[in-house]
């Protein structure tokens, strides 16, 4: 996926600017910045959710899952939420939705409606019915922002075996300690501009822009 | 007064051969505006909560509107469209149940649009992120609109069938109020009450008010599912 000089206004305010990523399958990407530094718009922008003012995202959308929160039919039980993809994907068989259930650990609540399903079945759920769609990449949009250290650690599982499995993660999180664990590359967005685009043991012992230093200095001392 | 209840009690528990056409012909002449209505008024709703523009609120505050069209002026326009002169005329369906259809399909297909195109829209809100990500367009996100808001959907039909049964302007002018032809309940009561007799009246009002209360608990059933 590549991201070629891309700059977004939204209201008339310049929200990103020359943003170039060139990004591999296969690899987890952390995309780390304050709140308001614009990692949502690039998931939304790799999405085609939004679109640039200039430049270009240069992949299919339809190759592209986004994963955001709420991201499921609340009232279909998991099941359905799964079997709505044989509409996108004809041919999708019933073994294949329930192999996927019991690969995510949702068949105990397969028949439950998704409202009630607890926050981290719910995105498990979520990335559950993302692999049903087969996409070469998932964004996540801090997956585990609400979830206990159980739930997000089993969540973590799952998006490494996709991983390994050769889908490309882009995953934006507010933990430094998730990053590290995950990541193989961290992204780090400033007022709407990349500032670091590096291997992840790099950045985690020498981060070199001055906002990345003071950003782990400040997440480092709330964890 | 007492021998009227005492007729309208037997009306309702032994029946009499000219009360429940009456009742039958309600059923059938509602129930099927109700029905087109609905074909109409639901993809209807659908569609236009999917497009965007200006245009899209005009046209959802004119359908806001003729909610509160007067069914005098709509029996009198539909009359006038179907009379021997008019442009319909040739159709030949004045005062048979056909006319009562097309008034009654013309005053709740927009209620029913309306509080639909309300629920949708409600729900599109929520809904539209999720299949903006899941990249669904065209009929398959029509359809899945319409499938997660069915519950809000047969809440406005009922609003409509509710309607569609306690119409009389409309269906007295297009119908005729004919013996055995196009007499409905409502139309019924009103002649009964203007002859004098009230336990007829009373009879046909207690099987309306009940068809409309079993109405409501319904959609409040369907609501609080």
């Amino acid at each position: 996926m590549l991201l070629q000089q891309i700059s977004l206004e939204m209201a008339g305010v310049r929200r990103l600017a020359g943003i170039d990523l060139s990004l591999r399958q296969g690899r987890i990407y952390a995309l780390l910045g304050a709140n308001g530094a614009g990692k949502t718009l690039v998931l939304k922008l790799m999405a085609g959710l939004l679109t640039p003012k200039s430049g270009q995202v240069l992949i299919d959308p339809r190759e592209v899952h986004y994963l955001s929160q709420q991201a499921l039919f609340l009232r279909r039980s998991a099941q359905e939420n799964l079997r709505y993809c044989q509409h996108l994907r004809p041919g999708l068989s019933e073994a294949l939705i329930s192999t996927t259930l019991q690969k995510f650990q949702l068949q105990h609540c397969a028949h439950q409606l998704a409202h009630t399903l607890s926050g981290g079945e719910q995105q498990r759920l979520a990335l559950a019915r993302a692999t049903l769609l087969s996409p070469k990449w998932i964004l996540l949009d801090e997956p585990t922002a609400a979830l206990d250290p159980v739930a997000t650690q089993s969540m973590e599982q799952a998006m490494l075996a996709l991983a390994q499995a050769g889908t490309g993660l882009v995953l934006v999180t507010h933990s430094l300690g998730q990053a590290k664990r995950m990541a193989d590359v961290v992204l780090f967005l400033h007022q709407g501009r990349i500032t670091e685009q590096t291997d992840k043991k790099v950045f985690f012992s020498s981060p070199t822009s001055a906002e990345a230093q003071a950003y782990m200095r400040e997440e480092l001392g709330a964890e | 007064m007492d021998s009227v209840w005492q007729e309208v009690g037997r009306l309702l528990t032994h029946g009499d051969s000219s009360l429940w056409p009456i009742v039958w012909l309600s059923v059938q002449v509602s129930g099927t505006a109700v029905v087109i209505g609905s074909l109409i008024g639901l993809p209807l709703a659908a569609w236009l909560v999917m497009q965007k523009g200006a245009w899209v609120v005009t046209v959802r505050s004119c359908l806001n509107a003729l909610m509160g069209f007067p069914p005098v002026v709509l029996g009198l326009l539909v009359y006038l469209l179907l009379s021997r002169s008019g442009p319909l005329g040739h159709w030949g369906i004045l005062f048979t149940p056909s006319a009562m259809v097309v008034a009654q399909v013309l005053l709740i297909t927009p209620i029913i649009t309306a509080l639909a195109a309300q629920s949708l829209a409600d729900e599109h809100r929520q809904l539209a992120r999720l299949l903006d990500v899941l990249h669904v367009r065209g009929l398959l996100r029509l359809r899945t609109l319409l499938w997660e808001t069915r519950h809000s959907l047969f809440t406005a039909v009922l609003a409509g069938l509710g309607r569609a049964f306690a119409e009389v302007g409309a269906v007295m002018m297009v119908g005729g109020n004919i013996d055995g032809a196009t007499r409905v309940m409502t139309t019924a009561i009103a002649l009964e009450t203007s002859k004098g007799e009230l336990a007829t009246a009373i009879a046909l009002g207690i099987i309306l008010l009940c068809l409309v209360f079993l109405l409501n608990l319904l959609a409040q059933a369907v609501r609080r599912k």
